[in-house]
């Protein structure tokens, strides 16, 4: 796990978030920074997300599915397997997704913020 | 008479004798060894021989190699029975020509009961022969066309029908081959199109152009009768039409000809059925009624191939219609908990960078109707079963967007460009970029003031539609706002991350002139 974040807290944690509409994507960006953690984004596109992942692995990432460029897939493949992930989405994670990350906890949109944010937690706790 | 000189055996009166020889039955009388001593007039005529050779006449001249042991040995075992009998065997005319004869005989005894001598007669069964084998050959030939009957009815497919058809009228008539010409009405009216061929390999027709309504073809073609000809070349109809006349060099040679029309229940000409024989006279009336029949049948089989595609089209249509209507709901559904979704993130954020409630408020509404404007504009896509048959226009969506904010159309808004393919998450994109554009426009641009104008046009440049949205007659602007606002993010973040391009702004001190570049490709998603 991530060592800049204490456990169970997402005080400090750097959060991406992987979205496409600019106010669910900005909501979720102050919602992490009122939790204390850092927010990293918003990326729009999967190419932006992997940018990002690129420059600094983040903690934990909260990832749309549908994206401009395609599916999440590769973000999720991406992310550090420490890294705490929860999926916010429309249309639920295509089978093939499910099939490859059958942990990954799917929120279906919209959901609460701080909802997610605890999820996200959970995930950065010891296991 | 000349017979009772060579008859004495006879032990008759010579009134009886004259009726023997007088029987309109062939007779004849044998000695108990069983070889023939007498015969009446009728078996010598037959035979064509005279009563003076009948006693020495040889078996061999009259009997059929074919059947002369087995009629010897029957004579024999006749001969030691002593009993009346029966048998059936060809006997060779005086014009050399076999017929069969049912021949009875029957031993004649003195008063001791010895036999004195064998009486026979043949009857010419010859005639009921050839009937009881026509008979057998109608009987085929109708289990021939029974069958043929039970499987054009189960044959759906066009082509297997068709060539199931030419197949049976072929091996039917005796035909050595035959065709199926299918008709395909062409705008200069004629040409079929070859479908089948029985007999020979299709390859003696392709090489020559399709059959023309000509003088032999018409009746066939155009569904006016039988052509029945034992030498079509022969035929007055044949050889009149040029540029042929007559069959084309390396044809088929055809003497024998035997065409029929095949009709539909409806009357339309279906095809015609072409039977062929380079041997002259092959094709008789029994055959052309056997044509008949086949071409009904095939016409039967092609009217219910025919329906049966079309309502497997239709049933295919339907059910790609069906389709259609779950994609386009899917769709819909997907698009509802999209547009709510936006619309839970719009109030929080919306919450977040107002400073009353009122201000709140307002900026919601709008942004609440900017979204409204692009879902009006989009649903017919959305509920059309063409998904390509209409786009949004951007110069409707533009207009709409940023009507509340100016007080003369024509004097103060300026709309210009291309149509461009809006899908509806594109429309909902730009829809929202451009309502934080109007909004910027009326609190702080051009739209604030009644004289200020803007001007939108946009162009494609490739894969990429570039948007220009120029402010003039506002305030007097000094640089770039001190500082940025959500709507600025939130405009940046649909043009790049959503439309695929980007957003940029020149502060010019007469108004503010800004760039959106949006992928095509998203766009039109």
């Amino acid at each position: 796990m991530a060592s800049s974040a204490p456990a169970g807290s997402l005080k400090g944690a750097r959060i991406l978030v992987v979205e496409d509409e600019p106010f669910i994507a900005f909501d979720l960006m102050m919602a992490i920074e009122e939790a204390g953690a850092v927010a990293v984004g918003p990326a729009a596109t999967v190419a932006e997300a992997l940018d990002f992942i690129g420059n600094a692995p983040p903690d934990g990432a909260i990832l749309d599915v549908n994206l401009p460029d395609g599916a999440v897939g590769p973000v999720l493949d991406a992310l550090p397997k420490t890294a705490a992930v929860v999926v916010h989405t429309g249309m639920g994670l295509p089978p093939e997704l499910k099939a490859l990350h059958p942990l990954v906890p799917v929120f279906s949109k919209p959901t609460e913020p701080a909802l997610l944010l605890r999820r996200l937690a959970a995930g950065l706790a010891p296991r | 008479m000349s017979a009772t000189a060579s008859s004495p055996v006879l032990p008759f009166r010579a009134d009886f004798a004259a009726m023997a020889e007088n029987l309109p039955e062939m007779s004849w009388i044998a000695s108990p060894s069983g070889r023939i001593v007498w015969a009446n007039r009728l078996w010598r005529d037959y035979v064509g021989t005279s009563q003076e050779q009948v006693g020495v006449a040889k078996w061999e001249n009259i009997h059929d190699p074919a059947h002369i042991e087995r009629v010897a040995a029957r004579w024999v075992e006749v001969l030691e029975a002593g009993e009346p009998a029966e048998m059936t065997f060809p006997l060779r005319g005086a014009d050399g020509v076999y017929r069969t004869f049912l021949t009875r005989v029957q031993p004649l005894r003195d008063e001791t009961g010895v036999i004195t001598c064998w009486f026979g007669i043949n009857t010419n069964v010859a005639q009921l022969d050839n009937v009881a084998s026509e008979l057998q050959q109608q009987k085929r030939l109708l289990e021939i066309l029974n069958r043929t009957a039970a499987s054009v009815a189960a044959e759906l497919n066009l082509e297997r029908l068709v060539q199931m058809v030419t197949d049976v009228g072929v091996s039917l008539i005796g035909a050595q081959f035959g065709a199926f010409f299918y008709n395909i009405e062409t705008a200069d009216g004629g040409a079929y199109q070859l479908y089948t061929v029985s007999g020979v390999p299709r390859e003696n027709f392709t090489k020559f152009p399709m059959p023309r309504a000509t003088q032999v073809f018409a009746p066939t073609f155009h569904g006016t009768g039988i052509v029945r000809s034992d030498d079509i070349t022969k035929d007055p109809r044949y050889g009149q039409n040029a540029p042929l006349k007559g069959m084309p060099e390396g044809h088929l040679p055809v003497r024998s000809y035997l065409a029929a029309p095949v009709i539909s229940r409806s009357g339309e000409v279906l095809g015609g059925l072409l039977f062929g024989h380079p041997d002259p006279g092959v094709f008789d009336a029994s055959d052309e009624q056997l044509i008949v029949g086949v071409a009904a049948q095939a016409a039967i089989g092609i009217d219910n191939s025919r329906l049966y595609e079309r309502a497997q089209r239709e049933i295919e249509e339907r059910k790609q219609a069906e389709e259609g209507r779950l994609v386009i709901l899917r769709e819909l559904n997907h698009r509802v908990k999209n547009l709510f979704a936006i619309a839970v993130g719009m109030v929080t954020m919306t919450a977040r960078t107002s400073g009353s409630i009122e201000v709140m408020a307002q900026t919601l509404s709008g942004r609440l109707r900017a979204l409204a404007h692009a879902h009006q504009l989009i649903r017919p896509t959305l509920t059309s079963e063409d998904q390509k048959a209409t786009h949004t226009s951007i110069a409707v969506m533009a207009e709409r967007i940023l009507a509340p904010h100016v007080t003369s159309r024509d004097a103060q808004l300026q709309l210009d460009g291309p149509e461009v393919s809006v899908g509806p998450n594109g429309a909902t994109s730009l829809a929202l970029v451009l309502h934080e554009l109007a909004t910027n426009a009326a609190k702080y641009g051009a739209l604030s003031e009644s004289k200020g104008q803007v001007s939108i046009t946009w162009r494609i440049e490739g894969q990429i539609m570039v948007l220009n949205w120029v402010e003039r007659g506002g305030p007097e602007i000094e640089g770039p706002p001190q500082r940025k606002g959500f709507g600025a993010d939130l405009a940046l973040m649909s043009a790049k991350g959503q439309l695929g391009g980007a957003i940029s702004y020149v502060w010019a001190a007469d108004g503010v002139e800004i760039e959106l570049r949006a992928s095509l490709d998203r766009l039109a998603n």
